[in-house]
């Protein structure tokens, strides 16, 4: 178990290095000058110079890229170049309604997916199933704008049930994650189902009915169960979707969040705090396929022995 | 005991693993930082005791200095200016009560508000204001606007209540300088206290004093008790930052806000029907149009450029895409700010337009390059297309190149001989006349390294007018002179003129005691709403 547990967080180090070589490059390649735009409109050519010596911009781009390395290793992250606050201030004041968000979506998604897919699987070709289809084709198929925007003029504007905008207050919550977490709903839900179809035909399924199980125990203790890891697969790989998400859905909503934060911040060329959202972006990621690595272990004994 | 704990892992893993994984990824990176305590939403206080703001900028920084931008409302209620502008476009009284200017034209005094305190309860002194302008000239604080504060050769302190700032040149547009936001007065305790981190601890004389500041979310201010001025009748100022404009009709609609600026053009008629609230279209002091590299052939021909603008149909733009909020534009200056003046129209005449480009000597038309931001306001990228149109129909042939702010503006700051036939969409705002027209027209700041706007349009006529009003005091004897020069100007049409822009915002209503100037920024005053 723990051979295999440290056999995926080696694996994970090399991913981690490729991410951060990929989001230096990006930021080097796409055009635009950082310098110029922090110097502002009524800027010399001599205090560009300066700023661009002081962003580091004048040194070789493999030096810049050691030099980044090696303070993110030592979480220094230096200060952003428009707000002049520490980066560390800037992601920390928005890593928790990101984490919020992009977590409660996944809650919801989880839950409603299972439900949906579960009673799609167990009726199939009834009515249930087609509305959990066509719900799901839906739920896929919607922009996170657009929707955000319907949700808002129903439930704010005509209901008044709920704010439109902000963050800080559980009722603030439900319209963005109702947002963000449908796509996944969708997709989670469309996985549940043709997973539980495919163990739902195994002979053992039949057996236990016939000696005498009730449906629920069929259904939830010895079809699920044995459906759960493509399951599992495709909620961890969900988690790079909301968490890309949170970028449309954070700004629909006018919510603080690490995804607006990188929009705003690629807007104002503020590189470093690009950089560094970024990188914490892509590790959470990592670290979440990793658990469900692990998970996969914990869950199917035969993985631990592969 | 491992069965157990697998078969609960079990009922919980689908449940629980991504939340526990982001948890731990979220912590992981928490951990890493130094800790930041961030202070919750501070003591809940009544909607009807709080007026929010929403616009669609984050701050960059609440220092007057640094934080230029659409989001002024927040700025302009925690700090005073010396002097500020009023609804009609006049320079009154603010934190200063009189001014007076020497007659050589290089000395101006103020004379101060006594028994005025900062909100950390430090006096408000003629040593404030010194140590206001030396926080915009020190090097280290990123001030955008330092450029125009480098006429100040000296600030005098004579007594607590008296500046002399002296000027060199001699400038008579000094007051509205003063007026500027970026010239608000900043507490010289809490500079020296913070330094640096001025920007996250706003100290001014205003009506309201700073609460906090969530990024993103939102900064807040709280009633100021011991303002020198009307006092506010509502305890607490909230700016919001809301990005989508979609989003920015909802807040007004629900409520959620008192004021709105920035309002999509397309939703403002549908929002003159709702109740409750007013949306409304004011004249701004910003247009829009196209700087063309003008050194070399073709476009440094005036024949060619008054065909460009000749060639399109301003007002059916203006019409079909701005959905009629937009205003055409008729002056090489801004209408509606002091001392610019409109003349005749460039009538739109395709056929006059095709004509004068073959006097030119363009009969087979000619190759012509605009550089444009898409997005930078509605309709943008419509109307440089139409444009495009227009002049496809006289026969040109015309690219537009869409690329992000940063490499438009090294476009447009670059040599205008590097660049013949290429042209840049932009928007210009100014906060008065004398400030449009050197930076535009005058010979010694269009082609300069690192400006904006580097067309290379040079008339020495134009240059000797400009140096003249730019010296000359008296409004009566300075008028005449903007006229002759805006003239001249209008005559070489040396921009392609686009049209004035409007500012389209909508309040609840029932909320009074502010105001939305020309350049869009929201100046709260005696602010009351009710409820």
């Amino acid at each position: 178990m723990l051979r295999h547990i440290a056999g995926r967080v080696l694996w994970a180090l090399p991913v981690v290095l490729g991410v951060s070589l990929i989001v230096f490059g990006i930021l080097k390649m796409i055009p635009g000058d950082a310098a110029v735009v922090v110097a502002g409109t009524d800027a010399t050519a001599a205090d560009v110079q300066a700023i661009r010596h002081e962003l580091g911009l004048d040194r070789p781009v493999y030096v810049q890229y050691a030099l980044w390395l090696g303070r993110l290793a030592r979480f220094d992250l230096g200060r952003s170049a428009v707000t002049r606050r520490p980066v560390s201030y800037e992601i920390a004041t928005r890593v928790r309604p990101t984490a919020e968000l992009a977590g409660s979506a996944l809650g919801l998604a989880v839950a409603a997916g299972v439900v949906m897919g579960v009673t799609a699987a167990t009726h199939q070709r009834s009515a249930w199933d087609a509305i959990a289809s066509v719900g799901a084709a839906l739920g896929v198929s919607m922009p996170i704008f657009w929707l955000g925007l319907m949700l808002m003029m129903t439930f704010s504007v005509d209901l008044r049930w709920l704010p439109s905008t902000g963050a800080g207050t559980t009722a603030q919550l439900i319209l963005p994650a109702l947002t963000l977490g449908a796509a996944s709903t969708a997709i989670i839900a469309r996985q549940v189902r043709s997973a539980m179809l495919e163990v739902l035909q195994q002979d053992y399924l039949r057996t236990a009915e016939a000696k005498g199980a009730t449906r629920w125990a069929v259904v939830m203790r010895h079809a699920f169960r044995n459906a759960v890891i493509p399951i599992v697969t495709v909620v961890g790989l969900q988690l790079g979707y909301l968490l890309s998400g949170t970028v449309l859905t954070e700004t629909v909503f006018a919510r603080p969040g690490l995804g607006r934060l990188i929009v705003d911040s690629i807007r104002s060329r503020d590189v470093v705090v690009v950089q560094s959202a970024v990188m914490v972006l892509s590790i959470t990621f990592i670290v979440v396929n990793l658990a469900v690595d692990v998970l996969y272990a914990y869950l199917d004994p035969r993985i631990r022995f592969d | 005991m491992k069965r157990i704990r697998r078969r609960e892992l079990l009922k919980q893993a689908v449940v629980r693993s991504g939340a526990v994984a982001l948890a731990l990824g979220a912590g992981a990176a928490s951990r890493g930082f130094p800790a930041v305590i961030v202070r919750a939403a501070s003591s809940p206080v009544a909607r009807n005791d709080t007026f929010v703001v929403s616009q669609g900028t984050e701050p960059n920084s609440l220092d007057p200095a640094v934080g230029t931008g659409p989001f002024q409302g927040i700025i302009n209620a925690i700090f005073d200016g010396l002097v500020q502008w009023n609804e009609k476009g006049e320079i009154v009284p603010a934190l200063a009560t009189s001014w007076s200017v020497a007659p050589d034209g290089r000395t101006w005094t103020f004379v101060l508000r006594s028994g005025v305190k900062f909100h950390d309860g430090t006096p408000f002194t003629s040593a404030a204001v010194k140590a206001t302008i030396d926080h915009i000239n020190d090097k280290s604080v990123p001030a955008t606007r330092r450029g125009n504060y480098q006429l100040i050769k000296d600030v005098a302190t004579p007594d607590d209540h008296t500046v002399r700032f002296t000027t060199d040149p001699p400038n008579p547009d000094f007051a509205l300088l003063m007026a500027d936001g970026s010239a608000k007065i900043v507490s010289p305790t809490a500079l020296r206290t913070y330094g640096p981190d001025f920007g996250r601890h706003h100290v001014g004389t205003g009506a309201f004093a700073f609460e906090e500041w969530v990024p993103n979310d939102h900064a807040s201010a709280t009633a100021n008790l011991d303002y020198w001025g009307p006092k506010p009748r509502v305890r607490r100022f909230v700016y919001r930052p809301i990005p989508e404009a979609a989003a920015r009709v909802v807040v007004l609609k629900t409520g959620e806000a008192d004021v709105v600026l920035d309002l999509p053009p397309a939703d403002i008629d549908a929002l003159k029907q709702e109740t409750g609230l007013t949306a409304r279209a004011t004249p701004a002091a910003e247009i829009a149009e196209l700087e063309p590299a003008q050194t070399k052939a073709p476009l440094h021909d005036v024949r060619v450029r008054r065909a460009l603008n000749m060639a399109i149909d301003k007002d059916a733009i203006i019409r079909g895409i701005m959905k009629g909020y937009a205003i055409p534009l008729n002056s090489p200056g801004i209408p509606g700010i002091w001392g610019s003046y409109n003349f005749a129209p460039v009538k739109y005449d395709p056929v006059a337009a095709k004509n004068l480009l073959a006097e030119a000597g363009y009969p087979n038309g000619m190759d012509l390059t605009i550089n444009i931001t898409d997005g930078r306001w509605a309709g943008d990228t419509q109307v440089v297309e139409a444009v495009q149109g227009y002049w496809t129909l006289i026969g040109l042939r015309v690219v537009v190149h869409s690329m992000d702010f940063a490499t438009l503006l090294v476009g447009s700051s670059s040599d205008p001989d590097s660049r013949p036939g290429a042209m840049t969409s932009l928007l210009k705002a100014s906060p008065y006349i004398d400030y449009h027209l050197y930076r535009m027209y005058d010979s010694a700041a269009t082609n300069v390294p690192g400006t904006q706007q580097r067309t290379g349009y040079s008339n020495p006529q134009v240059d000797k007018l400009l140096d003249q009003e730019r010296s000359t005091f008296d409004p009566a004897k300075r008028l005449p002179i903007l006229r002759q020069a805006q003239a001249l100007i209008w005559q070489d049409q040396p921009l392609i003129y686009l049209f004035q822009m409007v500012n389209l915002w909508g309040s609840r209503n029932g909320t009074s005691g502010y105001i939305v100037l020309p350049t869009g920024d929201f100046v709260p005053g005696q602010l009351a709403r009710r409820s």
